[in-house]
């Protein structure tokens, strides 16, 4: 099977996602687009692990990954709300100079 | 099966791009969660078959679930937040996409060719990935860890 | 691979997903020709013979489901890779086993953590 579909949709991926990390102000919305980053990434190297195993045994490391950030940044999103009301990430400065 | 495989990528595509675009908070992370199962069909399009059951598993069961329960909480009737610098990031994207997509389309390599059957990744965990592997049991551990200190009950 | 080939090595799932989207369709059509349709604002709110209700359904929860739920992940991803292991625990032997004990005892240490921090009890 040719790679061509397989690089398509994950430089679409990663582009897809790296607009959505620069413009997006919502903090769920920005988790999103970096699972979809993440998701770019995962399909190169289960595509390309043609030889032998390690890009797949390798991906399934990323997944977990994936759901254990997922996990930290949608708790912090949730702490965002309860301290701000509000989940602009505009909003959040505090620790802006 | 190559023009299937073609469909499918144009779908998850599309259903990224509505990920981003679409207003509606609930709309997005169900197209968020098609797009997982459409990667997980290119998954077995090659012959990962343990990866397209955990992508099934992992991201489009408890991730998703995880980002619609988020929104559920934090949602607020009537207020969407816009996107900021539309164009000036349309322009940066575009940039890096001309810059890796000439290298990227020209690779002719043949992918696929080897079985992801439950029993090789197995063995694959146990003996050359074993370090990572163990080294994931104390990322997730930090994990439970930082996410119910963070969320912790106010009357500690 | 040809067409042919590929929808019959498919066709057990393909069987699978067009039985689901049938019984859905079966189910849910012949009732709206039935039913008799008269559509009123007054039937969308939430209660139909009591005071108005005086804001959305949509606003703060309690964050209680939300700890269940990053425990739920964790624990997916760990039951993963067990299943992993199960398949291959006859041939890998006692290291392997000591290796996901390692694994598993690393995991019930956050249980026990999320359990002194009071995170499983209910209200």
């Amino acid at each position: 099977m040719i790679a061509f579909h397989f690089l398509i949709t994950s430089i679409g991926l990663v582009l897809i996602g790296l607009y959505g990390v620069i413009t997006l102000r919502h903090p769920i919305k920005i988790l999103m687009s970096i699972e979809l980053i993440l998701n770019a990434a995962n399909i190169n190297l289960v595509a390309f692990s043609t030889e032998n195993l390690i890009g797949q045994g390798f991906a399934s490391l990323v997944i977990a990954i994936s759901a254990a950030e997922v996990c930290v940044g949608l708790a912090i999103v949730y702490n965002l709300y309860r301290l701000k009301k509000d989940i602009d990430v505009m909003e959040v400065n505090a620790l802006k100079w | 099966m190559q023009s299937l495989m073609l469909i499918i990528s144009f779908l998850v595509l599309i259903s990224a791009l509505m990920v981003i675009l679409s207003e509606d908070m609930v709309h997005s992370a169900l197209f968020l969660i098609f797009s997982f199962g459409g990667v997980g069909a290119l998954f077995l399009s090659v012959g990962a078959q343990f990866l397209g059951a955990i992508q099934i598993l992992i991201y489009t069961g408890a991730v998703g679930v995880m980002m619609l329960l988020m929104i559920y909480f934090t949602s607020k009737e009537g207020k969407s937040i816009k996107r900021e610098g539309k164009y000036s990031g349309i322009v940066l994207v575009g940039l890096l996409g001309f810059l890796i997509l000439y290298p990227s389309i020209s690779i002719t390599r043949e992918v696929g060719g080897t079985k992801g059957l439950t029993q090789n990744i197995g063995r694959l965990l146990f003996s050359d990935l074993l370090i990572p592997f163990e080294v994931i049991s104390i990322v997730l551990l930090s994990a439970i860890i930082g996410a119910t200190y963070i969320i912790r009950r106010e009357d500690h | 691979m040809g067409w042919i080939t590929l929808i019959s090595s498919w066709l057990p799932p393909l069987l699978f997903g067009v039985a689901g989207a049938a019984i859905c369709i079966i189910l849910m059509m012949p009732g709206k020709f039935i039913r008799p349709n008269n559509p009123n604002p007054n039937k969308n709110i939430p209660y139909e013979c009591a005071s108005k209700p005086t804001m959305e359904a949509v606003g703060q929860r309690s964050v209680k489901y939300f700890r269940y739920a990053i425990l739920f992940v964790v624990f997916d991803v760990e039951v993963i890779f067990l299943y992993a292991w199960a398949l291959i625990a006859e041939e890998i032997g006692l290291i392997g086993f000591i290796e996901l004990s390692f694994f598993i005892l690393v995991l019930l240490l956050g249980l026990a953590f999320a359990w002194k921090k009071r995170a499983l009890e209910w209200g």
